[in-house]
């Protein structure tokens, strides 16, 4: 029930205290006061040391009605008994003004919010007579707190919890804030220069859609590739936008980069894709003129009743074949996800099998291939056995067909190695030929596309199949110049093997790699011609 | 008796130049081969053929160097080269600019690899009928 509608009662105008009021000093009884007191905007109530309302002004009665008479806590809070929390003790027992919040969530008033202050009347001996209790009602200003705190939580909220990386820059460029999950990844960064943090360098980016920002208030972005703290690089569009103050002129810039490292990632295999088919097409046209071709020789030497003719014819026929089988092989290993089959294997011997396969091709071909023996035989490993051993003769038939047909007068060289990093926890396989090296337009293309170097003869799938299976190792496929020409192409798998969704292809710099813990003055081990 | 028509085929792919020649002799031509270009230009001193079908792309040394060398011989230049390739049509345009460039004759024809049998004799048949 609320009284706040009630009719103020003309009878308590001219509302006398009671008899022990009297000291209470004469300004307040003064009819001027009362009157000042009833023109003020908020609830003022008279409140005896035993809790009862002596006094109220109009304010109040005009709310609350006929409550002159009436305990406080029952006037301001609808209680039967004295508030547990009274506020009043300061100003009725001790003498002294005080202020407080007061909630009244149940009153006969409309405020639910009140500042309340308590000033004690003090009578000639000393002693407190009443307390004045003047109570503003604060209900919409405390509304407009909860709203401005909600909103400061909601955005706070929204500021750590979106999954892009956020700062706030000045026109230096410099970081002022930063949300939580940038932090994470590139560390405090206040006060630091947003191309310290994000490039790791000292010199502003060339665009910077900060400044751009600054200059023109607009939105701006562009796609960037920045290095976490840890170094690992990562792909990011970047959406700039202003921060105004309230003359409209922008004091700040917010920086939000959204990591599309993934969407890069399918974009490149999207187009690898399109590559590959191409390639397929080509192969398969490639191996369709192959068999034409045989069959039409086959045909001529029976026609003519010339065997050896026939033969040959035959022979092509069956090349093309093989052709078609190694192109479908390779497709359907990179189509398909599989799960390796682990096994623990020796490595030595594992390269030593597919060395021995080579053994007559590289003779065919006039290329050495060696293997070198270990100082120490490395520890078993545990990988799936045909798949490195697919990976392992791709390196290898590479390297053969590089040394084959680049003409000088060394002979062409081609050594495989197995060896431990112990640093990177991982076994290599390094074939390193002795052949022309990759041309920079190819070093750059084995990132993303297939490549054949060999003409017809390549399906240019071989290194994406090799990629495939090392990524299924959690290992990666590197390479780098050799130190006498030629290039170093090394398996690396990771003694605890960790499936990873990157292309496993890195290209390094000569020396930059391990060398071969090659036991002194050690005799090769030669299954080739060495 | 007709004069034996000879063809020079100068390819670094096996399969290819047992192709090429057993439909060239079984059209009544007689087929050369040299699976590199040095041994094509021996070939081609001692043999003086009619016709010279050469594959841009070895790896030993360029169709084009080859090209060039019989272009700039005074005693094989009037031999029409008919040049096989495997690669596109744009790198084909490029090397008619090089050819321009260099103040060379141009080959007679340009043939895509695969070659398709019916054009490749068309087009022997057509190279010589411009030298007879």
């Amino acid at each position: 029930m609320r009284w706040a509608t009630l009719p103020w009662r003309k009878s308590q105008e001219s509302l006398n205290f009671p008899v022990g009021i009297t000291g209470i000093p004469h300004q307040l009884l003064d009819p001027g006061a009362r009157a000042l007191l009833d023109a003020l905007p908020c609830y003022v109530s008279l409140i005896s040391p035993t809790r009862e309302v002596l006094w109220a002004n109009k304010a109040l009665l005009q709310e609350a009605g006929a409550v002159v008479g009436l305990p406080c806590h029952q006037l301001y809070r609808l209680r039967h008994s004295p508030c547990p929390d009274c506020q009043l003790g300061r100003a009725l027992e001790q003498g002294s003004v005080s202020l407080w919040e007061e909630s009244l969530p149940g009153s006969m008033l409309s405020a639910t919010h009140t500042l309340v202050q308590a000033v004690p009347l003090v009578g000639s001996g000393g002693e407190v007579l009443a307390a004045l209790k003047i109570s503003t009602d604060i209900t919409g200003l405390k509304a407009r707190q909860r709203q401005l705190e909600l909103s400061q939580r909601e955005y706070r909220a929204l500021f750590e919890g979106v999954p892009c990386y956020i700062s706030v820059q000045d026109r230096d460029l410099r970081i002022l804030k930063t949300n939580r999950l940038f932090e994470r990844d590139f560390g405090r960064s206040q006060g630091r220069k947003c191309y310290q943090v994000y490039k790791g360098r000292q010199q502003k980016c060339e665009v910077c859609p900060v400044e751009r920002s600054f200059e023109d208030g607009q939105i701006h972005f562009s796609e960037e590739t920045v290095r976490r703290s840890s170094g690992e690089p990562m792909e990011v569009v970047v959406y700039t936008a202003p921060i105004r103050d309230h003359m409209g002129q922008t004091f700040a810039v917010m920086e939000m980069s959204t990591e599309i490292s993934q969407v890069k990632r399918l974009q490149r295999e999207l187009a690898a894709l399109g590559q590959a088919v191409a390639i397929t097409a080509h192969s398969i046209k490639n191996i369709l003129s192959g068999l034409e071709g045989g069959a039409y020789v086959v045909h001529s030497g029976l026609r003519r009743a010339d065997p050896a003719l026939a033969q040959k014819g035959w022979e092509m026929v069956r090349e093309g074949v093989g052709m078609a089988g190694r192109l479908i092989q390779d497709i359907l290993l990179i189509s398909k996800a599989r799960t390796p089959k682990y096994k623990n294997v020796s490595p030595q011997a594992l390269a030593a099998g597919v060395v021995s396969l080579f053994e007559k091709r590289a003779a065919d071909l006039g290329v050495e291939l060696c293997l070198l023996e270990p100082g120490k035989e490395p520890e078993p490993l545990r990988v799936d056995p045909d798949a490195i051993h697919t990976a392992l003769a791709n390196l290898i038939s590479n390297a053969l067909e590089a040394c084959a047909t680049f003409q000088r007068e060394e002979t062409g060289r081609v050594q495989v190695s197995v060896m431990e990093l112990p640093q990177e926890e991982s076994l290599v396989f390094q074939v390193e030929d002795n052949g022309p090296g990759l041309a920079p337009e190819v070093r750059e293309k084995l990132f993303r596309e297939m490549v054949s170097t060999k003409g017809s003869s390549g399906t240019g799938l071989g290194l994406v199949v090799t990629d495939k299976i090392l990524r299924e190792h959690g290992g990666k496929v590197r390479f780098h110049p050799g130190a006498q020409g030629g290039t170093v192409f090394q398996l690396v798998i990771p003694r605890q093997a960790e499936a990873g969704e990157h292309s496993s292809i890195q290209e390094g710099v000569p020396g930059s790699q391990g060398q071969p813990p090659f036991k002194e003055g050690s005799p090769w081990k030669s299954p080739g011609t060495c | 008796m007709e004069k034996p028509r000879n063809v020079l085929i100068i390819d670094d792919e096996p399969a290819m130049t047992t192709y090429l020649s057993t439909l060239l002799e079984d059209h009544g031509f007689v087929a050369h081969v040299a699976n590199d270009p040095q041994e094509g230009m021996e070939r081609l001193r001692v043999l003086r053929p009619d016709v010279i079908l050469l594959d841009l792309l070895m790896p030993q040394k360029s169709g084009v160097q080859v090209f060039q060398k019989i272009a700039r011989d005074q005693r094989l230049k009037g031999i029409p080269i008919i040049i096989l390739t495997g690669i596109r049509e744009h790198f084909v345009e490029d090397f008619k600019d090089f050819f321009t460039t260099l103040k060379l004759d141009r080959p007679f024809a340009y043939l895509e690899k695969p070659v398709d049998p019916d054009h490749l004799l068309q087009v022997v048949e057509e190279s010589l009928s411009t030298i007879h």
